[in-house]
């Protein structure tokens, strides 16, 4: 004669599981709350900056696949967190104010699973990217994309995109852009030393008016919580980068002079956090 | 038969990886060539408008005639310095040479203060910055592929094919930047 002890054993696990549904969603909770206390700190460090929906009023749609930061993914996509305003900087010896968002950019990626008994599951994972965007007063009108090197690139194997004089350069990043005379205004031996002491492992990209910088910043402000304790060391950083493109480079695009070529009608209004 | 085959197999190979070799630099060379003749083309624009910027100067600063005098020889030496036959290192002392009596007209223009503000001055020297800025953008790309030219010639085992069919070296053009040292002069 036996006895199975599974009976009673079995009731425990639903409150089990709803035990730690609860914890796990309460942490969330105090975590979300945090982030926007954060958030709101963030804010009033910098005048004329608010939460924005769109980045730059530039709407997610817009953005998707404009970077390779921002991919689409396989379903969702879209900005969380994003805050931004204006940001003044001496360039060339004037005054340029241009701007700018810090935002994490989410898409999300299926995944399929086949268990022992040939049942496929789908799921998705999200990944997330931390994204400063800046709109500059000029239109470059062609793209460049400077992003890691690869492994094989790294140890010198291969070469691909453009290859610049400097040797740690170019095995530290990857050039991409059609324009050559473009990108070779853009990376003078000052920007290019600059990006391999701060800026390795970080992707930086030009689509027409729009800058983008991603990765996370080797700093932090640890008296902010969550993503936004890396949104000052992003500024930071953009503010750094704008500061060294070259003279000419911003002689050659002339900014704050009207484009006649690209003149895209009035911008859609971006919806307020509280619309979407 | 088969044998045969197995025996002229690497020397397919070989020979398919020659003509790619040999083709790649025949590329290179072209590209070598173009963008020469870009820098070129700036050159030219830029002895145009030396010509011009003198006249505008002339016209306010008359008694800077040894700065005007220097500035003219040295684009006349500038100009003779065009031709394919004359060595790049000399073509490069010789904008050197211009870009230094540009230097010195510039920095005499800022005791005329009429001068600065006329329209056409301003303009022209607007326009000498930004052929400037392109010569300097011309001259990355042309050495640029003048250091991946001289790379390959060097590299085991493209400098078999290189010396084989006789490539000849390519040399750099180093100039001082004209840019960096007229821009400063340029009115805001």
């Amino acid at each position: 004669m036996t006895a199975t002890t599974s009976g009673p054993g079995l009731g425990i696990v639903p409150v089990v599981a709803a035990a730690v549904l609860l914890i796990a969603w309460v942490v969330q909770h105090r975590r979300r709350r945090a982030e926007q206390a954060a958030l709101a700190r963030f804010i009033t460090r910098h005048e004329g900056w608010h939460l924005q929906g769109w980045p730059c009023g530039v709407q997610p749609e817009l953005l998707v696949g404009r970077f390779s930061a921002t991919p689409r993914g396989d379903r969702r996509y879209g900005v969380e967190q994003a805050v931004g305003g204006p940001l003044e900087l001496q360039v060339d010896g004037r005054a340029l104010s241009c701007e700018v968002s810090c935002f994490r950019w989410f898409h999300e990626r299926q995944r399929r699973s086949r268990s022992s008994r040939g049942v496929v599951t789908t799921s998705y994972q999200r990944y997330r990217e931390l994204v400063v965007l800046c709109q500059l007063p000029l239109h470059t009108h062609r793209s460049v994309s400077i992003g890691p090197e690869s492994m094989l690139g790294r140890i010198g194997l291969t070469r691909g995109g453009a290859q610049l004089e400097s040797d740690a350069f170019n095995r530290r990043f990857r050039v991409e852009g059609r324009d050559r005379e473009l990108v070779v205004r853009l990376l003078d031996a000052q920007l290019q030393e600059l990006l391999v002491t701060a800026f390795s492992g970080r992707g930086i990209e030009f689509s027409d008016d729009l800058l983008a910088l991603w990765g996370t910043p080797d700093h932090q402000d640890t008296s902010l919580a969550g993503v936004v304790r890396t949104y000052p060391a992003l500024v930071q950083d953009l503010g750094r980068l704008v500061r060294g493109i070259p003279h000419s480079f911003w002689r050659a695009m002339r900014p704050n002079e009207p484009d006649a070529a690209g003149d895209h009608g009035p911008a859609p209004r971006p919806p307020t956090p509280e619309e979407r | 038969m088969e044998l045969l085959l197995l025996m002229a197999l690497p020397v397919v190979v070989l020979l398919v990886l020659t003509v790619i070799s040999y083709n790649r630099f025949v590329a290179q060379r072209a590209s070598i060539d173009a963008t020469w003749a870009n820098i070129e083309g700036e050159l030219q624009r830029r002895h145009d408008l030396v010509s011009n910027l003198v006249a505008a100067v002339q016209g306010y600063a008359t008694h800077e005639r040894g700065v005007l005098e220097q500035v003219t020889a040295a684009r006349a030496r500038a100009i003779s310095a065009v031709p394919a036959k004359v060595p790049i290192a000399e073509q490069a002392r010789a904008e050197d040479a211009l870009t230094q009596g540009l230097t010195s007209l510039l920095a005499v223009t800022e005791s005329y203060p009429q001068l600065r503000s006329d329209a056409l001055f301003r303009d022209l020297q607007r326009q000498l910055v930004e052929t400037e800025d392109r010569i300097a953008a011309a001259r990355r790309l042309y050495n640029l592929e003048v250091a991946a030219y001289e790379r390959r010639r060097h590299a085991v085992p493209s400098n078999l094919v290189a010396s084989t069919a006789g490539f000849a070296p390519a040399r750099m053009f180093e100039i001082r930047d004209p840019a960096a040292e007229h821009a400063p002069h340029l009115a805001p």
